[in-house]
This record gives C-alpha cells, sequence and structure tokens, in this order.
C-alpha cells in the first residue's frame, strides 16, 4: 500500500531554494497499536526529505539558512520540538501538523504552542496522502524556477508535478465511484 | 438519540453522561450513533446495571467521576474512561472536557473498524477490509465536518443549495484592468457562477459584509491598503483572499502577475471543489458530490496542461 518509509527522496531537490521535509516518529500511537500511515503515492512523492529524528532534523534546518523550509510533522514531535526549542529556525516558512486520533486533531487545533504563525493546518493521517500530493504539486511550481538552466532536472520536475497531478485526478475519479458505495452503506443502516 | 447494542456485542458503555453533554459532543455521540451503533450502549439509570450479567467480551465504560467510584468489582476485562471535570492533574484516562472524553470514544470505534480491517487483511478478504477501512475515515470526515460548523467560525456548506461561488474583484481605479478581468472570467467561467468588479473599497467592504449565502473568492489590487485584505477574513463566506498587482515593495504575499493568479485560482479551486464533494459526499447528496468532484478533475487536467506543459 506505500508508507512513509517508501518515500525515496530525489537529492536534486535539496539543491532547489525551497526545502520540503517530512518530521515523522517511529512510536506506538495512545491507543497502544503502533500505526502505519498508508500513503498509495509514495513513490511519487519524491520531492520529500524524510526525518525520524528531531535533533536531525533541526540540525538540517538550522545548517542553512538561505533555504526555505516547508516541513510536514507528527503531532508529538511538534510537541517535543515546542519542549525543546534551542534552534535557531528563522527559516522555517511553513508548517502543517497530522495526527493519528481526532483527540489528537482537536488538541492540535486549539494547540498552543509555538510557530502558531507558521502553521498552516491540521491533518488527519488517513488523509495525509492528498495533503502531500496537493502540497507537492505547489512546491514543485515554485522549485522549478531554479532549475531552468539544467533542462534534465526541469524537465523532470515537470514530469513529476503531471504524475502527481494525474495521481489527484484519479483520486478524485475514486471518490466519485465509492459514491455508489456509500449509497449501499446508508440503506443498510 | 437511540442508541442500542446487544449486551452479548457492545464494548462501549456511556453512563450517567447525557446531562453534561455539550452541542459539539452531543452531535458528535448521535453522528457514531448512526454509523456504529452496534458499539454503543447508553444508559442513563444506573440501578438498571448488573455487571455480573455482562458477556466476557472486552467492554469499556465511559463515565463520571461520581459513578466510577461507586463501582465495587469492576471485573478485569473492562476499561473506564472518567469525565472528571475539576481534576487538573488529568491522568491517562480521565477527561476534564465532556467534549474530550466523548473524542476518546470516537478514536476507540475508529481503532476498531481498523483492528477489524487488519484481521480481514490477513485472511486475505481485501473487499472486507477495505469496507471496514472506509466506514473507519467516513467517520473521521464527518467528525472534522462537525467540528468546521461548531467549533470554528467557518460558515458550513449550505445544504440546501448549490450555488458555485463568486469571483469578487476590488481594482485599481488607476490602471486599465480589463484585461486581467476578461482573461480570468473567460479561463474560470465554469467555475463561479458570476464575476463582480468594485472600484471603490466602500461598496466592495458593503456587499461582502452583506452577502452571507455563496463562497467567496476576492481579487485586491495591491495598491489597497493590506488592512482591507486582512479585515476581508472576518467574514465567514469569504474563503480565497488573493492580493495582486505589481508593487514597489517586494512582498511574497502579492501574486505579482496573471500567469501566477491563474496558478493560484485553479489550485485552489481543485482543493476547494474537492472538499465541497466530500461535504456532499458526507450529506448523502450524491449526485451534487459527483458534480463537484467532476469539477474538481476538470480543474486537474487543466492545470496540468496549462502550468506544467510537456515541452
Amino acid at each position: 500500500m506505500g508508507s512513509i518509509d517508501d518515500i525515496q527522496f530525489d537529492t536534486n531537490y535539496s539543491f532547489a531554494t525551497f526545502q520540503f521535509l517530512l518530521l515523522n516518529d517511529q512510536r506506538l500511537n495512545q491507543i497502544g497499536l503502533s500505526s502505519v500511515i498508508t500513503l498509495p503515492h509514495a513513490l511519487l512523492m519524491t520531492f520529500i526529505n524524510v526525518f525520524h529524528d528531531l535533533i536531525q532534523c533541526q540540525e538540517y534546518i538550522s545548517s542553512d539558512y538561505r533555504k526555505i523550509i516547508t516541513l510536514v510533522i507528527s503531532d508529538k514531535k511538534m510537541i517535543r520540538w515546542d519542549n525543546e526549542i534551542n534552534v535557531i529556525d528563522n527559516n522555517i516558512d511553513k508548517i502543517y501538523i497530522f495526527c493519528d486520533t481526532f483527540s489528537d486533531y482537536l488538541a492540535m487545533k486549539k494547540w498552543d504552542g509555538c510557530y502558531r504563525e507558521k502553521i498552516q493546518d491540521v491533518y488527519l493521517s488517513d488523509t495525509l496522502d492528498y495533503h502531500l500530493i496537493m502540497l507537492g504539486i505547489d512546491y514543485i511550481r515554485k522549485v522549478m524556477p531554479d532549475f531552468r538552466e539544467d533542462r534534465t532536472i526541469y524537465r523532470q520536475c515537470g514530469t513529476n508535478a503531471q504524475n502527481l497531478i494525474r495521481a489527484l485526478d484519479n483520486y478524485f475519479q475514486d471518490q466519485i465511484e465509492s459514491l455508489h458505495d456509500d449509497l449501499g452503506v446508508e440503506e443498510n443502516n | 438519540m437511540i442508541c442500542l447494542a446487544s449486551i452479548s456485542n457492545d464494548l462501549f458503555v456511556l453512563v450517567n453522561l447525557s446531562e453534561h453533554m455539550t452541542e459539539f459532543s452531543s452531535t458528535v455521540l448521535e453522528t457514531l450513533c448512526s454509523l456504529a451503533s452496534k458499539f454503543i450502549l447508553i444508559i442513563n439509570d444506573e440501578s438498571t446495571i448488573d455487571f455480573s450479567q455482562w458477556s466476557k467480551k472486552s467492554t469499556t465504560i465511559f463515565t463520571t467521576a461520581q459513578f466510577a467510584s461507586s463501582i465495587e468489582n469492576l471485573p478485569k476485562h473492562f476499561k473506564m474512561f472518567i469525565l472528571d471535570k475539576g481534576n487538573n492533574n488529568i491522568e491517562q484516562q480521565r477527561f476534564a472536557t465532556i467534549d474530550d472524553l466523548i473524542s476518546r470514544l470516537a478514536d476507540e470505534i475508529v481503532q476498531q473498524y481498523r483492528l477489524e480491517a487488519n484481521e480481514y487483511t490477513k485472511v486475505d478478504e481485501l473487499i472486507k477490509a477495505k469496507e471496514q477501512e472506509e466506514q473507519a475515515n467516513r467517520i473521521y470526515r464527518k467528525l472534522k465536518q462537525i467540528h468546521e460548523q461548531l467549533l470554528t467560525n467557518k460558515s458550513p456548506i449550505k445544504a440546501s443549495d448549490s450555488i458555485s461561488p463568486i469571483l469578487i474583484w476590488l481594482i485599481s481605479n488607476t490602471e486599465n484592468n480589463e484585461d486581467d478581468t476578461n482573461y480570468i472570467e473567460k479561463n474560470f467561467e465554469k467555475y463561479f457562477s458570476s464575476f463582480l468588479i468594485f472600484f471603490h473599497e466602500y461598496n466592495f467592504h458593503d456587499y461582502i459584509a452583506q452577502e452571507n449565502i455563496t463562497d467567496m473568492f476576492l481579487i485586491i489590487y495591491s495598491d489597497y491598503r493590506e488592512s482591507i485584505a486582512q479585515g476581508s477574513h472576518q467574514f465567514s463566506n469569504v474563503k480565497y483572499i488573493y492580493r495582486y498587482g505589481e508593487s514597489k515593495i517586494q512582498d511574497d504575499k502579492i501574486i505579482a502577475n496573471r500567469d501566477n493568479l491563474c496558478y493560484q485560482l485553479t489550485y485552489d479551486l481543485i482543493d476547494y471543489y474537492g472538499k465541497l464533494g466530500e461535504q456532499y459526499r458526507t450529506n448523502n447528496q450524491t449526485k451534487k458530490a459527483r458534480d463537484m468532484f467532476l469539477k474538481a478533475q476538470s480543474l486537474c487536467q487543466f492545470l496540468s496542461t496549462t502550468f506544467f506543459p510537456s515541452k
């Protein structure tokens, strides 16, 4: 089905001014089961630089202040970040938080921690695939001008964006097809 | 609210919580009862409870601190989640608000569906696994919608109408902007019900303050003060605001050229129609949901061919 572990970062993106990072955790969720977020389109998400370790991620961000960072982060990591805030990180531009449970989602919606200005949205992880596709399209559009000089990479970015848009198109197609299923369920209840 | 699980099957029992319910928690509970009634049993008369009569199935009780302290000899396979309003030292199984407690109930039920999905996957019953997974997602979709309607100031989508959003310009009175307005109208006529142009901030403001049926997208020329755009956010039907035009100061929030404006509109409309489709779907308005998803799809094609051409 694909998961965050299946994302293979294309290092060409690390030369762009804008960087897209995802900080996840290997953890047990509050209900006590290890949770694996399914990302059916993980293989298309080559623009994402995945981190599991908070310190490594912070070091990466502070290693080059010219880089402008979009950070997608789990709620648990965000809370830990808030407790151990010790880095200069003015180059973080936007933050998106994802949560496993509705309780965590509500908590993060009214969270009073760091970066309130930078937090753009909170997601439930069952919709993470969709949101990463959307964010990826926008991200690639933003970085493409950086690669104008290198036609190969430039074209590759374009193809990558087209694939993401096709995935999005298919996602809406799936929604349309599942409408019949929804009707069936309603009648049974 | 009727929610009756048979005692042999039930897993989550709510005792004496009715009088503590808020609008949010009772709406969430209603939703859970309509989508997952087999898991929930609601009891408001504690004298009818005799735990020794209950089956050996694992059972979780959601109740008040008062009732919890009155229970003696809770069977070992019972778990308990407790509403404990005065308690600031909240432990894992005690909750300071009823909203938190009922949200936990929702998570437990969703977890139940996911466990069932896993079980089906193990024995290769993939269709059944997908059904369970989809039921879990359906619950979360509905709860997010309830949260948006009751706990944020965003206006919900009105179920009775399906008027497309309107695009409103507040344009510069010193420049000729016809090219831009015509171009946008031509490319986006399928996605907006109308296009309005204002030349003065007062008329513009009066209009958006008064209009309260349709969703609005605003394009405000950069020679107007930033505070006009900021002030427009307070109106719940205003969904997206763009500041547009050449600007003397370097400002990332101002869209400098028409190509970028078109891109941003297309991108946001995809998300807008996708969400709209999802909400209609959650409300079982299948035909409207389909129309919205189709619009999102045709916007995807426009996005791909216009902004990421192959050559």
